[in-house]
C-alpha cells in the first residue's frame, strides 16, 4: 500500500450536528499555574480568599513570558493541587470552589465601539498581552507577538479548517457565534492595518459556509472573503491554509508575516474579540468529547479549568474499563495520550478523545516510501528514523528533521505500523 | 488459526502486500509449470524448502518470529531459472541468496541487494553451462542453446505473437508468460503494492534506448518491442526491481534508479557476451540507488563545513 495519504477518515459526523451542551458551572475549577514555557509561578491570593471571574490570581513566570492567571469562576480559593495538563504533564493547579454566582470582576467592562475604533495598535497589543491570549489551535503561541509585527500585513487569515479527525469544537463555535469571529477579525485587521481578511474553511463543511456567507453580507464594508479549501489533511497547518486560501507559498521555517500574512485560529479570533470588546480573558471554550469508547460523544461549552473526568461523566461515561482505553487530548493525529483521566481543560484543549486501545505489532520497515510521499514538508521520515536509531545527530540535522510539523501522517500511512512520527520527534529533540 | 499468520486477515498493510506478491508469484509459477512441464514444480519445491530451512534457523537463533515474506525470494529465484536446471542447483542458489543476500544482513527490511538476484548471480557465475546454454523450447520439446534474445541479435528471431504473449517460447521459467506478467504487474500497481515509477520507467526507458539505438545502428541494437517483451526485463522490472527494501525511497531517486537499470541492461545485452543483463543491472543499481539519499546528505555536509 504505497500511497500518498491526503485524506484521513473524518468521524466528525458523530458530534458536529449535535447542538453544543453548556456545562459552565462545575463545582470546582483547576487553573494551571505552569506550562511548558513557564515553570514557576507567583500567587496573589491565598486559601480562603474569594475571587471573581476575570480577577488576576497570580502570574506564570518563565524565561521569556510572564502571563497572568485569571479566575474563570467566582468562588473561594481552596489551595494548590496537582493535575495533568493538556501535554499530559503533572502541573500545579489552583483549586477554586464555585459559588455559582458568576460575579464578574470590576475590571471586566465593555468598551464602546467608537472607543475601540480609535484605539491604536499599541493599545490593542497591550490588551491582548495583558489578557494572556495565546493561539488556541494547540500551539499556544502568544497572540500579542503576532499582532505586534512590524511587517506590512496585507491579509489576515482566520483558520477555521479544523482538519484533525473527530474534532468539531471550532465547527460548533462558528455555528453558534459567527458574529464574534467577524468582529474579532475586524479588530485584528484594524490592529495590523490589513486591508483584506480571509476566513478559510473546508469546502465540504457546507453548513459552515452558509452561516459564514450570511454573516459576510452584514459586514460588506470590509473586504472579508470566505476561502473554501480542499478537504485534505493537514490542510489546517498554517502554511497549507495560506497556500490554498490566499495562494501564497510560505517556505517552512519562515514567518508568514514576512509574506504579508497573519494567521489566527478561529477560536483565538473569538477570544481576541472577547478581550477587546468585553475586556474578558478566556474563561470558556468549546470542547469536543468524542471517540469510539465514550457513550455519548458531543461538543460542550465548558469553563476553563473543568475536570475532564467530570465531563466524561456528563457524556455517560466510558464504554469499557478505563484500563482498556486511551484518553487523548487533542486530535488523533497530533494529540497526546494521557496516563490517566485526572486532567483538566486548559484554554488550549480542543478535544478529549476516548478510544479503544489497539496494540499494533511493528513489522520491519521495508522502505516502501509511503511516509516520504505523504510528508507535507517534503522530508524523508524513514531516513530520519534510521539516523535516530543510530544516534547520528549530523544526519538528522541534514535531513531537516526540524522542519517536521508532527502532523502524524508518516505513522498513519506506515505499511508496517511503525511509530515514525515518534522517531522524527526524537530526532527533533536530538538536534534541539 | 493464529490470526497473525492468517493471510486473509493481514494485520498490517505490509503483510497484505507480502500476501499479494506471493500469490501473484505463485500464479506465474503455475503458468511456468504448465508451459515447461511438471519438472518445474520440483525446482520450485527445492528452492522453497531450502529457503524455509534457512529462514527458520535464523528465526530460531535470532529469536525473531518467522519472516512472513520467506516465500518471495525462492519463488522469484525459481522464476528466473531455466527449466532444465538440475534441481540441486536451485537449492544451492536459494541457499546462497537467502543466507548471503538476506539473513546475514538481518532479514527483511535490512537487505542491501535483492536476495533472489544474489542467488541467481551466484548460480550464473558458477554454473554457466546450465544457466546460459541449455534452454528448453516448449514448442518442440527440445533443448538448445538459443533463446529469443540471442536469436534477435543473430536475426533469426521467428515466433508468432500468439506464442510470445502466452509464453510458448524458450526462456526462464517465469519470464515467458508475457501476458500474465503484464496483467499481474499492473494489478500490483493498481493495488498499490509497488510504486508504478520503477517498472514503467524501467520498461519505458529500455524501450526508448533500444529504439534510438535501433534507428541509428540497426545491426547492433535489437528491435525494441520484441527485446523488451522477451527475456527477463519485463518480469524483473515488475517483480524484482520493485522490491522496496533495496530501492531508493524518494520519488525522483526511484526514477533515476529505474533509468539506471534500463541503461545497464541495454548495455550488457548489446555489448557483452551475456545475452541477458537485467539481474546484474538491478544488483548494481541496488548498490548505487540506496546511496542516492545518502549522497544528498554528503554533498550538503561539504557545503556546511565550507561555510
Amino acid at each position: 500500500m504505497i500511497s500518498k495519504a491526503k485524506r484521513v477518515s473524518d468521524y466528525k459526523q458523530l458530534t458536529k450536528q449535535l447542538p453544543s451542551v453548556r456545562y459552565v458551572d462545575p463545582e470546582f475549577v483547576y487553573l494551571t499555574l505552569m506550562n511548558n514555557r513557564c515553570t514557576d509561578y507567583t500567587l496573589e491570593v491565598e486559601e480562603g480568599d474569594s475571587v471573581k471571574v476575570g480577577e488576576i490570581l497570580g502570574e506564570k513566570c518563565g524565561s521569556f513570558f510572564e502571563t497572568p492567571v485569571y479566575s474563570t469562576v467566582s468562588g473561594t480559593v481552596e489551595g494548590v493541587v496537582k493535575k495533568l495538563d493538556q501535554n499530559g504533564l503533572e502541573v500545579d493547579c489552583l483549586k477554586i470552589r464555585n459559588n455559582f454566582k458568576d460575579e464578574t470582576h470590576e475590571s471586566i467592562t465593555d468598551r464602546p465601539d467608537a472607543f475601540i475604533k480609535a484605539m491604536s495598535k499599541e493599545d490593542i497589543v497591550d490588551i491582548v498581552k495583558e489578557k494572556a491570549l495565546v493561539g488556541l489551535g494547540g500551539a499556544a503561541f502568544p497572540s500579542y507577538i503576532k499582532l505586534n509585527t512590524d511587517e506590512a500585513i496585507h491579509t489576515v487569515v482566520i483558520n477555521a479548517v479544523e482538519c484533525e479527525p473527530y474534532l468539531s469544537s471550532d465547527y460548533r463555535l462558528i455555528m453558534d457565534q459567527p458574529e464574534q469571529i467577524f468582529k474579532g477579525l475586524i479588530y485584528i485587521m484594524q490592529t495590523v492595518s490589513a486591508p483584506k481578511g480571509v476566513i478559510a474553511v473546508k469546502k465540504t463543511k457546507k453548513a459552515l459556509i452558509e452561516v459564514l456567507e450570511r454573516e459576510c453580507e452584514r459586514y460588506k464594508d470590509y473586504d472579508i472573503k470566505i476561502a473554501k479549501v480542499k478537504d485534505y489533511y493537514p490542510q489546517g497547518w498554517e502554511n497549507a491554509t495560506f497556500k490554498e486560501a490566499v495562494g501564497i507559498k510560505v517556505p517552512v521555517g519562515e514567518l508568514p508575516m514576512k509574506y504579508g500574512l497573519l494567521g489566527f485560529n478561529v477560536s483565538t479570533c473569538a477570544s481576541i474579540y472577547e478581550a477587546i470588546k468585553h475586556n474578558m480573558p478566556i474563561t470558556k471554550r468549546y470542547l469536543t468529547i468524542n471517540g469510539d469508547a465514550v457513550n455519548f460523544p458531543q461538543d460542550i461549552r465548558v469553563r476553563v479549568g473543568t475536570s475532564i473526568r467530570e465531563l466524561i461523566k456528563l457524556c455517560d461515561g466510558y464504554k469499557e474499563d478505563i484500563n482498556k482505553l486511551e484518553v487523548i487530548i487533542g486530535g488523533p493525529m497530533m494529540g497526546v495520550a494521557l496516563p490517566s483521566d485526572d486532567a483538566i481543560v486548559t484554554e488550549t484543549t480542543t478535544s478529549v478523545l476516548i478510544l479503544k486501545s489497539t496494540e499494533y505489532k511493528e513489522e520491519p520497515c521495508v522502505r516502501c516510501g509511503s511516509c516520504v510521499y505523504s510528508c507535507p514538508v517534503d522530508i524523508t521520515p524513514v531516513s530520519i528514523m534510521n539516523a535516530v536509531k543510530r544516534n547520528d545527530k549530523k544526519s538528522v540535522e541534514l535531513l531537516e528533521a526540524n522542519k517536521c510539523i508532527e502532523c502524524g501522517l508518516c505513522a498513519y500511512v506506515c505499511t508496517s505500523k511503525i511509530h515514525v512520527t515518534d522517531y522524527v520527534r526524537k530526532g527533533k529533540n536530538l538536534i534541539g | 488459526m493464529d490470526k497473525s499468520i492468517n493471510p486473509l486477515h493481514p494485520e498490517t498493510p505490509s503483510q497484505r502486500n507480502v500476501f499479494i506478491v506471493t500469490a501473484f508469484l505463485g500464479v506465474l509459477f503455475i503458468a511456468g509449470t504448465i508451459i515447461f512441464g511438471t519438472r518445474v514444480l520440483l525446482v520450485g519445491a527445492i528452492a522453497l524448502a531450502v529457503s524455509a530451512a534457512i529462514e527458520a534457523l535464523f528465526a530460531y537463533f535470532r529469536k525473531h518470529p518467522l519472516d512472513k515474506s520467506w516465500m518471495i525470494t525462492p519463488l522469484v529465484l525459481t522464476l528466473l531459472l531455466p527449466p532444465t536446471l538440475p534441481v540441486w542447483m536451485a537449492g544451492v542458489g536459494s541457499a546462497f541468496g537467502v543466507f548471503f543476500g538476506k539473513a546475514i544482513f538481518g532479514g527483511t527490511g535490512r537487505t542491501v541487494f535483492n536476495p533472489a538476484a544474489v542467488g541467481w548471480i551466484f548460480l550464473f557465475i558458477n554454473f554457466p553451462r546450465y544457466m546460459a546454454t541449455d534452454w528448453l523450447n516448449p514448442q518442440t520439446g527440445q533443448s538448445g542453446p538459443d533463446i529469443p534474445l540471442t536469436e534477435l541479435a543473430a536475426g533469426t528471431f521467428d515466433y508468432a505473437w500468439n506464442d510470445i504473449l502466452l509464453g510458448n517460447i524458450p526462456g526462464a521459467i517465469g519470464e515467458t508468460f508475457v501476458l500474465g506478467i503484464i496483467v499481474l504487474g499492473l494489478a500490483l500497481i493498481v493495488f498499490k503494492v509497488i510504486d508504478w515509477r520503477i517498472p514503467l520507467v524501467t520498461i519505458g526507458s529500455a524501450f526508448a534506448l533500444l529504439g534510438i539505438g535501433h534507428l541509428l545502428m540497426p545491426d547492433t541494437f535489437a528491435q525494441p518491442l520484441e527485446a523488451v517483451l522477451v527475456g527477463s526485463l519485463l518480469f524483473a522490472s515488475f517483480f524484482v526491481a520493485t522490491d522496496p527494501v533495496t530501492a531508493p525511497v524518494k520519488k525522483l531517486n526511484r526514477v533515476y534508479y529505474a533509468i539506471g537499470i534500463a541503461l545497464i541492461t541495454v548495455v550488457i545485452r548489446t555489448f557483452s557476451a551475456a545475452p541477458e543483463g537485467v539481474v546484474f543491472a538491478i544488483v548494481l543499481m541496488n548498490a548505487i540507488g540506496s546511496l542516492f539519499e545518502d549522497t544528498e546528505a554528503n554533498v550538503e555536509t561539504e557545503g556546511v563545513e565550507a561555510t
